[in-house]
């Protein structure tokens, strides 16, 4: 190797060897996956009664309407697969069975690609439902097919942890060949002809199959090099997740930064006299009536918003700005009557949850539940809670 | 920033697979190879995401359809509640039906403020459906964006947002409990109450809150417009 090339090396090789080492943020993704498949999960149910007139063949978005709009939107939906009432209310099933499995951690892998389907077809099926926390949710769900969320508060450690990793799994086998079955039938139907969608359902498929069979082999380096692979597409997908979250305060902030009400202080007046926002009318004509209340509830969430991403950096700061966000969220759930969104936006904030924090919500959880076995082993070296959930972070 | 302490953390400790140092040349380029893969694909997707919810810049002008191409409709977002203001105003969509009586004289119904239903159903609910938070109000929104101002739609979009809203207002006309059959109904009217919120007593400023009306033309309803129940009772009807 020449002397050029062994710099670069020593510059960059320890950051490789420690992005393919292991999964960083464990928790963090559990409580992420957790957190988001539970608000698509309430949701559905809540919206059981009103499923057909959200998103039936028979509601006033009808199959004729929403054809139109998803060719011209180039959107992904299996809800439009058939008019058949049967089928949308087996595709309902499958939304609320494919959302309890990822809360759950049961067979993770097939069920984050099955739940992604399901949102993106959800939403697809009809668009104009699509707000702030639809959004997120959606986007979220996709991030976290990609990353190893399982790896803890999960059914799938636990069989880990009892079993070994590389016992013969004939329900994995099982589900894996249905999986393909179900592509097979897609595909012949000419369902998935777009490249896209199509090529990372069997992409994912295939690398299912990949994975099985280098486990085959304790220890064989065809195994290390899969593991550090995942282990690399997590971590990646894990700090764009993080980004992610700092994007949406950046813009929701920085938009609002441009408007007279806000600039004036008296934005969150008007939000609590909309119609549509006013679940709680005496509260929040209380609360709007005071001036310096106004005052402060809009200035806060200005300057809560803009200064989120700039805090990441320091953890103290950080996790003060964060509680204030879950907080603010609570309350514009309640106050503003939007249940659903709020839980999504703060399911997507816990990522930035401290380890200590999680470690010590495990504990207690634990406690409730005694007879759950231990967590998977993190390794020794890692004094646990001292670890930002950031992979490339300074070092410990 | 100082580099990580070399791989030394896993190695020696986990059980299991060997550390990246240990893997032979092919496995280490495959990993490295990865991790450039890896790493191009995040820095193109977020810079896609910057470009999709920065302002208008050099790059999105030259760039804007294939970064609106990668980004809609799995990764399209829009964090703009409340932003850059709220609404100053409280809008009721109201719709009124034409239908036939059974002695076959037509009369009209008076309006029905759908506003008013959704709100009644939000009222002191902590988990509001979606069918009245958002279904009519998201509706009202996009038809006014899609449309100009004497009520042409502007894209093939508009076109199927005057059907959805029209339906929604057949079906809540003709809704159980009601007066009237969905079935008689023959044409159906929507218009929308447009209220001032009185600005904040402190300010000092007082608006006028008289409403202020925008009627949309009277909507001929199509069978496709029914359930489907009630066009096959209509149709069966007919064969009859």
């Amino acid at each position: 190797m020449s002397a050029t090339a062994d710099t670069e090396s020593r510059l960059i090789r320890p950051w490789l060897e420690l992005a393919a080492s292991r999964a960083f943020g464990s928790y963090q993704s559990a409580i992420v996956r957790i957190g988001i498949s539970l608000t698509f999960l309430c949701y559905l149910l809540r919206e059981i009664p009103h499923r057909h007139e959200l998103w039936g063949p028979d509601g006033p978005w009808g199959i004729d309407l929403a054809e139109r709009a998803v060719a011209n939107s180039d959107g992904f939906t299996v809800l439009l697969w058939s008019g058949s009432d049967l089928w949308f209310e087996l595709a309902y099933a499958l939304a609320v069975i494919a959302s309890f499995c990822m809360v759950i951690g049961w067979r993770t892998r097939l069920m984050s690609v099955l739940f992604t389907v399901m949102v993106v077809s959800f939403q697809a099926r009809n668009q104009y439902l699509i707000g702030g926390g639809e959004n997120i949710l959606r986007i979220m769900a996709i991030y976290l097919v990609l990353t190893r969320c399982a790896q803890v508060w999960s059914l799938d450690a636990r069989r880990r942890a009892r079993r070994g990793e590389r016992s013969v799994d004939v329900t994995g086998i099982g589900l894996w060949v249905a999986a393909g079955a179900a592509l097979v039938a897609a595909t012949v139907a000419g369902h998935l002809d777009r490249l896209g969608w199509g090529g990372a359902l069997w992409g994912l498929w295939a690398v299912q199959a990949v994975w099985w069979l280098v486990n085959r082999r304790e220890n064989g380096e065809p195994r290390a090099v899969a593991d550090m692979m995942a282990n690399l597409a997590h971590n990646a997908v894990l700090l764009i997740m993080m980004a992610e979250v700092c994007f949406v305060y950046a813009t929701a902030g920085w938009y609002k930064i441009q408007g007279s009400l806000w600039q004036e202080g008296v934005a969150v007046y008007y939000s609590m006299r909309l119609d549509y926002f006013s679940p709680w009318p005496e509260i929040s004509e209380q609360l709007s009536d005071n001036s310096l209340m106004v005052l402060l509830m809009s200035y806060g969430t200005v300057i809560v918003q803009v200064a989120f991403p700039f805090t990441v950096l320091n953890r103290k700061v950080k996790n003060v700005l964060l509680g204030a966000l879950i907080l603010e969220h609570i309350g514009i759930g309640i106050l503003l009557g939007l249940p659903f969104f709020s839980m999504a936006m703060i399911a997507a904030d816990i990522v930035f949850l401290p380890t200590v924090f999680l470690l010590a919500l495990d504990g207690r959880v634990r406690g409730l539940f005694r007879r759950i076995p231990p967590r998977r082993k993190e390794p020794a070296d890692e004094p646990a809670g001292e670890k930002e959930p950031v992979p490339e972070g300074q070092p410990a | 920033m100082e580099p990580p302490e070399a791989a030394a953390p896993n190695a020696s400790t986990r059980t299991g697979p060997p550390g990246f140092g240990a893997l032979s040349l092919p496995g280490r380029l495959t990993v490295a190879f990865a991790a450039v893969v890896i790493v191009l694909a995040g820095v193109w997707h977020m810079g896609n995401i910057f470009f999709y919810v920065a302002p208008t810049n050099t790059v999105s002008d030259e760039y804007g359809d294939t970064i609106r191409d990668y980004i809609s409709p799995e990764f399209s977002r829009n964090w703009k509640l409340f932003a850059p203001n709220p609404p100053r105003s409280n809008i009721h969509v109201e719709a009124r039906a034409e239908f036939r009586r059974d002695d076959g004289t037509l009369d009209t119904t008076p309006w029905l403020d759908m506003t008013q239903q959704d709100m009644d159903d939000i009222e002191h609910n902590l988990l509001p459906s979606t069918t009245s938070q958002a279904q009519l109000r998201r509706v009202w929104t996009l038809y006014t964006d899609t449309h100009d101002d004497e009520g042409h739609a502007m894209t093939e979009n508009g076109l199927l947002l005057e059907s959805y809203l029209h339906r929604m207002a057949l079906l809540r006309l003709g809704g159980e409990g009601g007066d009237i059959d969905i079935a008689d109904i023959e044409r159906v009217q929507v218009r929308a109450v447009t209220r001032s919120i009185q600005p904040p007593g402190w300010t000092g400023e007082t608006v006028s809150t008289l409403p202020s009306y925008r009627e949309l033309d009277w909507w001929t309803v199509r069978p496709s417009d029914y359930p489907d129940d009630v066009r096959d009772d209509m149709s069966d009807q007919e064969a009859s």
